[in-house]
């Protein structure tokens, strides 16, 4: 187990237990990458506030939920955001509004940004993903980006690329087995 | 609807459902095929799940066009966060709110797929609202209503007390009177099925062919009274009735006689009057019905003698 995911597990039980300074200390460490994936699914500042908040609000109310053996506690923040987010953009749908608002950047980002408040093991993580990524044909790729980013199903992005079902799932299928390959490092 | 067993199509299938990509009669099976419990496909997932992780990993840049304001927004929502999770309460297990990727029961549903439905979330403060104030009224009220709640519950429990006593004892009451009830017509019952047995005997024995009948006259205190017996030759039974008869002290009771060529009596046993002085005694013996010359009828002590001792009151 990583320290920063050993540090996450710890936190998440002062969270269930009801520590206001563990939750703080939880938000300090997740908040900009949770603001950066919903910010690339909502692409306002608006929304993007709002499903931030909305997402520690949630951490703080179900903490007791977190499964440390389906994923890790950023993993599950992660997935969290990215399901709030997809629900806002959902709900944007149908209300019509989507020519309205700003267009999100919802793609993978090429290069990883230099921050300098970032710690070194989570920019070399960072690199070997978007490595993972680079290796993905541009046709894999934008139908992961499809599905991860605006929640397409197989046949939605079918229509959206006008391509055959069959070719969407199998563009999925090997793309995601190709990053596992990638990024296998895990047990 | 049958889960399939596990196959090559749902592991090319796995990666789009960690996605939430999969739709139609892929999702359907596929879920039906988890929902039945799949080891394979459940670490497959789990594996999967690092995969999405990264993938949010990278996804996770925060774009160039909020790059500026970054730490005014994290910085802003973690200052209303925190003056809001004091007012937050955690929901009770009855309350929660459904995450459907999480409930052990259902499949693991992909994260994107079906995303949890929006929680019922109290709207985020207004900028510029000042909850802690709020939060300070709310809890001088708490004590108050806690205790006028209280002390609603003790009086109403106490009420209610009583008045479950009352209906406690007046089922009981029922209960006794119905058990009573049930008694009586037991014994009632059991009245009836006698004096049906005793009627079928008697018709047995009367309504057969061959059946010989003897009339009894009323003798001293009972002149007025009168009697028959009905005698079965075939089968040796008789049935005798009586009408007239007085009814006699508790310490009395009438006894049938029957008679043969020496005069010589012999118990056909013994029996009561009802109040109008009727009588009805089945003489289930075996009866010498070739030697009997004569019945007759007399009072004697209760329970009956071997021999004649008290007044004839019926011969014939």
């Amino acid at each position: 187990m990583q320290s920063q995911e050993l540090e996450d597990s710890f936190l998440i039980g002062q969270i269930s237990a009801g520590d206001t300074e563990a939750f703080a200390r939880f938000y300090d460490l997740h908040s900009a990458a949770v603001l950066g994936l919903v910010a690339r699914v909502l692409g306002t500042r608006g929304e993007a506030e709002e499903v931030l908040q909305e997402v520690f609000l949630q951490v703080w109310r179900q903490s007791d939920r977190y499964e440390a053996a389906r994923s890790t506690p950023r993993g599950w923040l992660l997935m969290l955001a990215r399901s709030r987010a997809l629900d806002r953009l959902r709900r944007r749908d149908a209300r019509g509004r989507h020519e309205q608002e700003a267009v999100a950047d919802a793609t993978f980002p090429r290069l990883v940004s230099p921050l300098g408040t970032r710690r070194l093991e989570e920019v070399e993580r960072r690199e070997r993903i978007h490595s993972a990524l680079n290796l993905l044909s541009q046709e894999q790729r934008r139908c992961i980006e499809l599905a991860f980013f605006e929640g397409l199903t197989h046949t939605q992005i079918a229509e959206r690329l006008a391509a055959p079902l069959g070719t969407v799932k199998s563009r999925i299928l090997l793309g995601m087995n190709k990053l596992r390959q990638a990024l296998d490092t895990r047990p | 609807m049958t889960a399939a067993a596990h196959s090559p199509r749902f592991d090319e299938l796995l990666p789009g459902y960690a996605l939430g990509a999969v739709d139609g009669d892929d999702l359907r099976d596929l879920a039906a095929h988890l929902a039945a419990g799949c080891p394979a496909c459940e670490s497959e997932l789990r594996r999967l799940a690092a995969e999405m992780e990264d993938l949010a990993t990278a996804a996770a840049e925060i774009p160039e066009s909020l790059a500026g304001e970054t730490a005014e927004i994290l910085g802003g929502v973690k200052e209303r966060l925190l003056a809001e999770l004091p007012m937050q309460r955690r929901p009770t297990r009855l309350q929660e709110i459904p995450e459907p990727s999480r409930s052990a029961a259902a499949p693991p549903a992909p994260p994107a797929a079906f995303p949890a439905p929006s929680a019922p979330y109290p709207a985020p403060p207004a900028y510029g609202a000042r909850p802690a104030r709020s939060a300070r009224s709310v809890r001088r009220w708490v004590p108050l209503a806690a205790a006028a709640v209280l002390a609603l519950v003790a009086v109403w429990g106490l009420v209610r007390q009583a008045s479950m006593g009352a209906e406690i004892e007046r089922l009981r009451g029922e209960s006794r009177q119905l058990a009573a009830r049930a008694e009586a017509l037991e014994r009632l019952a059991a009245q009836a099925q006698a004096e049906s047995q005793r009627l079928a005997r008697t018709l047995s024995i009367i309504a057969a062919p061959g059946v010989e009948s003897v009339r009894l006259a009323g003798m001293g205190t009972s002149h007025s009274a009168a009697g028959r017996t009905y005698v079965n030759v075939a089968d040796r039974k008789a049935v005798f009735y009586a009408f007239g008869l007085p009814a006699l002290g508790p310490d009395k009771t009438y006894q049938l006689w029957y008679l043969d060529e020496q005069d010589h009596p012999t118990s056909a046993g013994v029996f009561e009057v009802d109040a109008r002085g009727k009588a009805a005694l089945v003489v289930d013996q075996s009866l010498p019905v070739e030697r009997i010359q004569a019945w007759a009828v007399t009072i004697e002590p209760r329970g009956g003698r071997a021999q004649p001792t008290g007044p004839m009151a019926l011969a014939g």
